[in-house]
């Protein structure tokens, strides 16, 4: 008998491990056991609103077509960089989206290939700066980083990054952390302004140093400012025009303006991730994300404007939101490639900066 | 010194009446038991007496002082838990101490009085070690030398002895009554032992359903039971129940069921209320008769032999007759009989006396 | 040749496998990491805890995720023990359901949780609100994006832990021993002083060293609440790790940190054990 239940207990012990490790195999995407007629693609996005206009508009219509099963994996920009990287050579991701130069670092480092021009044929309909680099995925979409303000709070309509250091909004002013990309750009725009540049910084850290005293906060990701619009601890702050759309369209009443010096280029471009098995089907997901009415909706709904020639928006929607070729390519471009490289350096600047 | 007086004392819950309209005096230097079935209330009015239960109504003096609504640690009152309740994180000495430190005694008078208190109750010696490394026995004389150290008027027990072995119990309930001699405290002590409180006590109140149903010295209770409840607890009965009776000038005529006429000398209290007869099984004697001339008026009834139990000292003798619907139960001593003289199914007459029979 | 493995030791392979491969296997390369240059050229080195030990800003993280997590095992200590004491003495059908509301922050999502915290905490929000109504204030503090903020909100969610290590002490205690301090003339303040405490200091100890090493290694809280102005180590690392791809230093400031914690509770466990030993047998 006692052999019996001894061999019973070994029984269980291998089946939990085998059933732990068999799960496994479901999540790598492994569709070589399965005999089924979908494909599968994963993709990534950035949450929230954003994400599930993008379901709507692209993902939801683009399964229906292709007959595909697209997994969504929720990741800011920066996140998804660092997990492609980490997931280097067997990556679970197939489509990248990023929205702050992360892509020029994912090329460098070899995370992410060329697309295939034969797929991608919309690429022949879209303004020519929204290449981003010859060979790999063009902004499918762009906004502004610019000003964003309570309209009941602030009477002014601010007309100048220097607005923010106005006495009347001392503290209450957001500033956006430098994990979040727009403090990034925030803080080379600082640099800008003050005779500086990518390779120079000092001038953007001391203006910073400046406008610390007069912020309500310091905010590292989205929902945190909307709630501190909401609760009105922050009327004004340096964010894009996208997620102010977004605000707006919550109930929030916020508004969004280009500073006179120039707002700054966001291109949120989707890239296809080395080592992938499903290749094709990433860039027929490109392709789609470029076609005028894919790109038309997703405006009516997120407030970021097309890159695609074809796409006219509603007059409305022209009102609130920069668009067309000419507002893009007066916005500020940065130079990723040196901001990449120094970024260590300067948030751990920033955040010896800030921390009490 | 240590004059409890109660008077009244009730404790309810909801619709349970648990300490009905509860009096009782003890008398400086008395040791009273409370003694009485669990239920019966005898540790709810401890508790009360105590400090740590509220009572419903009633009134407890102690010395002519009111106290029923002084709190706990403000009664100059000792406790001994029957589970001992010693600080299993100090010392022997620092359990004992506990008390006169928080009187603010002196460090000297406090060493020299622990040391008395170890002393009184042989446990001189074990100062530095915890209560975790005693045996019950000795566990529960520190309790008593916590409590003694302080000099109480009174002390009360609750079931101290309950949780140790026969022989334990046996060697320490005297050993608490020569301590409680000696240092002259009053003393109020619940059990259910029927021996012990008959062993320790001046008084036993024996309790039942929240009342005091009889108080009395141990020989009052034995001897002049007012009830068949207090009969029953104290010793052992028969209690034959009985149809009819008629009182008498001087004693209750009470006819049984089945026909014979039993004879009880009237006592102080007695009245015929339960429709109950009593003799004790050592008032008994065994005749091994087919045939019994009853001369003297004594109580008869006829039986056979049911078993024969040998106790060494005693005798007992079951024997099962139609007027009783319980075996009789009849105690000899192995002087009148031998395990030779009674077998099994003889016909025998249990006889006893008017003057050892209660009727109730 | 039989193997002679008793049946215990077979049902403890699946946890001991796991145990192997998804944490002591893991931490050994983490260990290993921070011994080396991130890329290009993965040479050993110990710059990365040369880095750490030597810049004040990294320390001060270090130093200000150890006085959170204390501050925050003592504030848990205090409330949970009156909040243990006094269910363990209550009415015995409400125990259970006054455990539960103790336990309902655990039964929330973290996010959902901070998230409520922070229109709490907000400077339009409930604390300061009644603050100023009360006229504590004059006007509003700053409670989010602040430690006290963090403290705040970690102590929400580790109070029940403290409560479910006393708890169980608590209530299982003899409460003679207590009647009986009483009846010695201790008033019911210094009983609790003299005997409750000391006897309960096993929980005491185990529920500090409990909500302590919860504490110090929190992330999310420390993240919402606390925000890029109160960095601890857990959002360092992540910071590191996620947005300057330095994995090397990040897996360096991770071991530090359990050294620390290390070093932290064999501290707390020889004071437990002096403890313990006084009482003979507790």
């Amino acid at each position: 008998m006692k052999k019996i239940s001894r061999l019973l207990m070994l029984m269980m012990a291998s089946m939990l491990i085998l059933a732990a490790c068999s799960k496994d195999d479901k999540e790598e995407g492994n569709s070589s056991n399965e005999a089924s007629e979908k494909r599968k693609l994963v993709v990534s996005s950035f949450g929230g609103d954003y994400e599930a206009a993008q379901m709507e508009v692209l993902v939801k219509p683009f399964e229906e077509e292709f007959n595909a099963e697209v997994e969504v994996v929720t990741l800011y920009s920066a996140d998804a960089l660092a997990r492609i990287k980490a997931q280097k050579g067997s990556p679970e991701i197939d489509v990248v989206q990023f929205s702050g130069g992360q892509e020029i670092q994912a090329i460098n480092e070899e995370l992410v290939e060329e697309i295939d021009s034969s797929i991608v044929k919309n690429i022949s309909g879209i303004y020519e700066s929204a290449v981003l680099e010859e060979g790999y995925g063009p902004a499918m979409a762009f906004d502004a980083l610019g000003i964003l303000y309570n309209i009941d709070l602030v009477k002014d309509v601010p007309t100048s990054w220097k607005d923010l250091w106005k006495e009347e909004y001392k503290g209450n002013v957001g500033v956006i952390d430098i994990s979040n990309t727009f403090g990034l750009q925030f803080l080379v725009m600082n640099a800008l302004l003050n005779e500086g540049n990518e390779d120079n910084i000092d001038p953007g850290f001391s203006s910073i140093e400046t406008l610390l005293p007069h912020a309500s906060s310091i905010v590292g990701t989205t929902p945190d400012l909307g709630n501190l619009f909401a609760q009105e601890e922050v009327v004004i702050a340096p964010y894009d025009s996208g997620y102010a759309f977004n605000f707006s369209k919550q109930g929030q009443p916020i508004g969004f303006s280009i500073p006179e010096e120039g707002g700054m280029a966001i291109f949120i471009n989707m890239q296809v991730v080395k080592g992938t098995k499903n290749s094709e089907l990433a860039n027929e997901f490109i392709n789609y994300s470029l076609r005028p009415e894919v790109q038309k909706a997703f405006a009516e709904k997120t407030g970021f404007s097309p890159t695609n020639k074809d796409v006219k928006i509603s007059v409305d929607l022209a009102e609130v939101i920069p668009h067309g070729e000419e507002v893009m390519d007066s916005l500020i471009k940065l130079d990723w490639n040196t901001i990449n490289e120094n970024k260590a350096e300067w948030t751990e600047r920033w955040s010896k900066l800030i921390s009490q | 010194m240590g004059r409890l007086v109660i008077t009244d004392l009730c404790k309810q819950y909801k619709d349970n009446k648990v300490v009905k309209q509860l009096s009782l005096t003890i008398e400086q230097g008395e040791l009273v038991s409370l003694l009485g079935p669990s239920g019966c209330g005898k540790t709810t009015t401890l508790r009360m007496v105590a400090g740590l239960l509220e009572p419903t109504s009633g009134s407890i003096k102690l010395d002519e002082k009111e106290i029923v609504n002084t709190p706990t640690h403000k009664r100059d009152i000792g406790l001994v838990f029957q589970n001992y309740a010693l600080f299993p994180h100090l010392t022997i000495y620092e359990n004992v101490a506990y008390g006169l430190k928080r009187k603010k005694v002196n460090k000297d008078e406090v060493r020299k009085r622990v040391e008395d208190a170890l002393k009184s109750v042989q446990l001189t010696g074990f100062e530095d070690r915890f209560p975790t490394q005693l045996s019950g026995g000795q566990q529960q004389r520190v309790a008593l030398a916590r409590s003694l150290v302080l000099n109480p008027a009174i002390i009360l027990f609750d079931e101290p002895l309950s949780n140790l072995d026969a022989k334990l119990r046996q060697f320490l309930r005297v050993e608490i009554r020569q301590l409680q001699k000696k240092h002259g405290f009053t003393a109020l002590f619940v059990t259910h032992d029927q021996e012990e409180a008959m062993v320790l006590s001046d008084r036993i109140a024996v309790m039942y359903n929240g009342d005091i149903s009889q108080l009395g010295t141990p020989t009052e209770i034995y001897n002049e039971p007012s009830n068949s409840f207090v009969a029953n607890f104290i010793g052992e009965t028969n209690m034959i129940a009985v149809e009819d009776a008629q009182e008498e000038s001087n004693h209750f005529t009470a006819k049984l069921k089945t026909g014979e006429t039993i004879k009880a000398i009237k006592r102080k209290d007695s009245a015929y209320k339960e429709h109950l007869i009593m003799f004790r099984p050592e008032h008994a004697q065994v005749i091994k008769q087919s045939v019994f001339e009853n001369k003297d008026e004594q109580n008869v009834l006829k039986g056979q032999v049911e078993y024969m139990h040998f106790k060494g000292s005693t005798f007992t003798l079951g024997v099962k007759s139609d007027a009783h619907d319980k075996t009789i139960i009849c105690s000899l001593q192995p002087d009148d009989c031998s395990s030779s003289t009674f077998n099994e199914g003889d016909d025998v007459f249990v006889i006893w006396n008017k003057e050892n029979t209660y009727i109730y | 040749m039989k193997l002679k493995l008793s049946p215990h030791w077979i049902l403890l392979i699946p946890g001991m496998a796991m145990m192997l491969f998804f944490f002591i296997v893991p931490l050994g390369q983490i260990f290993i990491i921070s011994f080396f240059k991130s890329q290009p050229d993965g040479a050993f080195t110990l710059e990365n805890y040369s880095k750490f030990l030597t810049d004040s800003h990294y320390l001060k993280i270090l130093w200000r995720t150890i006085w959170i997590g204390f501050v925050t095992s003592i504030v848990c200590l205090v409330l949970g023990y009156f909040l243990s004491y006094g269910i363990a003495r209550a009415k015995a059908k409400y125990q259970n359901f006054l455990l539960l509301l103790v336990i309902l922050p655990l039964l929330t999502s973290a996010v959902v949780r901070n998230f409520g915290w922070m229109v709490i905490m907000g400077k339009k929000g409930l604390i300061n609100e009644t603050l100023l109504a009360l006229h504590i204030i004059s006007s509003p503090i700053e409670i989010l994006y602040t430690p006290l903020g963090v403290i705040i909100a970690m102590t929400h969610v580790l109070l029940p832990f403290m409560v479910l290590v006393l708890y169980p002490i608590l209530s299982s205690m003899d409460l003679n021993i207590e009647h009986a301090s009483e009846n010695l003339g201790a008033s019911p303040f210094k009983t609790f002083w003299l005997v409750t405490i000391p006897l309960s200091l096993p929980g005491i100890f185990a529920g500090t060293l409990l909500v302590f090493s919860i504490a110090i290694s929190f992330y999310i809280t420390p993240a919402l609440i606390g925000g890029p102005k109160v960095p601890v180590m857990a959002t360092e690392i992540y910071n590191q790790t996620m947005n300057l791809l330095n994995w090397s230093y990040a897996s360096s400031i991770a071991v530090i940190l359990l050294i620390a914690v290390l070093l932290i509770i064999s501290i707390y466990n020889k004071m437990l054990s002096k403890v313990s030993n006084q009482g003979g047998g507790l």
